[in-house]
């Protein structure tokens, strides 16, 4: 090992346990709670929605709620039920596109919430929605778990993949070459593990089913990203010194390009890619951690596959360090789970990307796995 | 006000924010509404260390359990603390030496520790979320001669250079250091060790044969200094000597049971190459894959 990579090595590790992660995104102080939402009835009627918060109030579980949420500029629509931890923080249950109604089941009582979640360039005073709820007697059915399949295209580790174009030479991509195999056993293996315990069920490419499934793709493709991409991109500046490492690339996204989230898992058969060849050290000044050893090529590529399969199922960035966040799977080279955190918005404004917190809105896969599959 | 016009300032404050790079919500002592996590950390090459902390103005501490070299403690302040991101913190941290210091501490069988700390220091009123928001507040103890404490604080984040303005802080690496036992130590006993997260990994051949008999060891990550470029003082960083030794299975298949930390991984053989041979990881880990070939 070279002194430079025994350097890049350490220094990976020493960041990723002592150094702490700074909290670089802005907080909304308009949306630090709950109490700011506007009250709405559930008979039907559309009340107009200045901003992103409405309450239905009280829900008992079981019961089923007919939302609606419209405007020009809303994309998205969350229901959020009173969090047990915090008072005034509302916890994601369910979720779908906006524009269009939605049916959910109430998994437990509680005060309940509307969000929504209005498009990047929309400046706050176009933030207004048309919003109605509810109840319904006929339930809607839900899926007892999301299969997903997981593919590697050919030469997804060698074309170009991991090979360094800068420094490479036959004999390490050769090596790439022999790990292939026993890096596309260790990903799905690692990614069944990741979601043993959720209603997220893994297959392998020779494994057959009869349910509807995800496809994640593992491409050697590596990416560009678009000045306006805000997808699973744009990693901020990591090491300002060395300009010519600061090249935005997309790691993975779903499909098509640009949907970024499937609030509430409406769609059974969405895909999502990872760009291996994003992953890529480029000569001896752009050192990749992600390739230091069959280790972290696989912790990288599995724990990324997991972000984007996250992102299939609903689930949003947080800002917290955890499988959602959205440079954790090549800033840190440990193990990460999907834990409760703040969801967290990127948003293109006037050609800058944007994130935001939501310090009112917590994402907690577990009970929003809970509450948008079934038990039976 | 008009909601239009609070809406207008809070909008160019956020703009603001955003040029200034990284943002902070209202600077002072209260709490954020942002959910974040402490990390306790021991990088002392042999002595064991507990934090205990608590938000500033509650009565009581919550203590961490005891950490043997190279361990970490990560934990939420919501379920630590109740409070998802405190203003102030008040801080104890606690050393204890090793009983039994001839025995590598991965075969030192129970791990016992002396009953009342080598070093104990306490910082009251340490600026935390209220000054500014880390996601991980990291606290680490560093390496250092029996009877003291070097404990960096929120190192590589803005709040270090907030820390780096008292006092206390005022010094070379930027740290907390203290000499023998705080009185509000004096009672402090030792808690039950850190509960043992896997190390787990398979030395393979590239089609994924297992290969046994291929020696593991495990050493420890330790710091003394922040610099680890003068090569005047090395080593200011590094990992210890080995703490635990075993080897592959027939299936190619190690496990160590540490607390989850900072480790380096070895592997050895007269008749293998490895790529890599040395891993440092931060367990726990669930598979680490070593890939060998004959030696030519």
């Amino acid at each position: 090992m070279t002194k430079n990579k025994l350097h890049a090595l350490i220094w990976c590790v020493v960041t990723g346990l002592a150094a702490s992660v700074q909290s670089c995104v802005p907080v909304n102080p308009e949306r630090d709670t709950l109490t700011a939402a506007v009250a709405i009835s559930l008979d039907g009627s559309e009340r107009t929605l200045a901003g992103n918060l409405a309450s239905l109030g009280m829900l008992e579980a079981g019961q089923g709620l007919r939302i609606d949420a419209r405007g020009d500029n809303a994309r998205r629509v969350l229901l959020l039920r009173e969090d047990d931890e915090r008072e005034g923080v509302g916890i994601m249950v369910d979720g779908a596109l906006a524009n269009q109604p939605f049916d959910t089941v109430i998994g437990s009582a509680g005060r309940h919430f509307v969000f929504v979640d209005y498009d990047g360039n929309t400046g706050l005073f176009a933030q207004t929605a048309t919003v109605s709820a509810s109840l319904v007697d006929e339930l809607p059915s839900r899926s007892v778990e999301q299969v997903v399949r997981v593919v590697f295209e050919n030469n997804f580790l060698t074309d170009p993949g991991l090979f360094d174009p800068v420094d490479g030479v036959d004999a390490d991509r050769a090596f790439l070459e022999s790990i292939e195999s026993v890096v596309r056993d260790e990903i799905v293996s690692s990614l069944r593990t990741i979601f043993a315990d959720t209603p997220i069920r893994i297959i392998s490419e020779n494994e057959g089913t009869d349910e509807p499934l995800s496809i994640l793709t593992y491409s050697p493709q590596r990416v560009i990203a678009d000045q306006n991409d805000v997808n699973d991109a744009a990693l901020p500046p990591a090491d300002p010194s060395r300009p010519e490492c600061q090249v935005r690339v997309i790691f993975g996204e779903v499909l098509p390009t640009g949907t970024e989230i499937d609030p509430g898992n409406r769609i059974p058969d969405d895909q999502a890619v990872v760009y291996v060849g994003s992953f890529q050290g480029r000569g001896a000044s752009c050192l990749s951690s992600a390739v230091t050893s069959v280790r972290s090529i696989v912790l990288t590529l599995s724990q990324t596959g997991a972000h984007e399969i996250g992102h299939l199922v609903g689930l949003y960035h947080v800002e917290q360090i955890d499988l959602m966040n959205r440079s954790a799977t090549l800033a840190f080279q440990r193990e990460l789970d999907f834990a409760r955190g703040q969801i967290q918005i990127d948003r293109l404004e006037n050609g800058e990307i944007r994130s935001e917190i939501f310090p009112a809105i917590v994402q907690d896969p577990a009970v929003y796995f809970e509450s948008i599959f079934s038990a039976e | 006000m008009t909601t239009r016009r609070c809406r207008l300032i809070c909008l160019l404050c956020l703009l603001a924010c955003v040029a200034s790079g990284c943002v902070e919500i209202v600077p002072g002592v209260g709490d954020s509404a942002i959910e974040t996590s402490f990390a306790f950390t021991n990088f002392s090459m042999a002595q064991y260390a507990q934090l205990s902390i608590r938000r500033t103005g509650d009565d009581a501490f919550v203590t961490t359990p005891l950490l043997p070299p190279g361990a970490t403690h990560r934990e939420r302040f919501l379920d630590a603390l109740g409070v998802g991101c405190p203003g102030q913190i008040d801080l104890r941290v606690a050393l204890f030496e090793r009983i039994n210091d001839e025995v590598p501490i991965g075969l030192d069988d129970g791990e016992a520790v002396g009953e009342v700390p080598s070093a104990g220091g306490e910082f009251l009123n340490l600026p935390a979320c209220g000054s500014v928001v880390v996601e991980t507040l990291t606290i680490v103890n560093w390496d250092a001669p029996v009877g003291e404490g070097v404990v960096k604080i929120g190192q590589g984040t803005p709040l270090e250079r907030v820390l780096r303005q008292l006092p206390d802080f005022d010094n070379r690496d930027g740290v907390w250091t203290f000499e023998g036992v705080d009185d509000a130590l004096g009672d402090v006993m030792p808690e039950p060790r850190a509960s043992a997260a896997q190390i787990n990994g398979r030395v393979i051949t590239a089609d994924g044969t297992g290969l046994s008999d291929v020696g593991v060891l495990l050493r420890t990550r330790f710091r003394v200094r922040l610099n680890d470029e003068d090569p005047s003082n090395d080593p200011d960083a590094g990992f210890s000597a080995p703490i635990a030794l075993t080897a592959t299975d027939a299936n190619g298949a190690f496990s160590f049971d540490r607390p989850a930390g900072g480790y380096r991984v070895e592997v050895f053989s007269d008749a293998l190459l490895f790529r890599p041979a040395i891993i440092d990881v931060e367990s726990p880990i669930d598979e680490l894959v070593i890939i060998a070939e004959p030696l030519p």
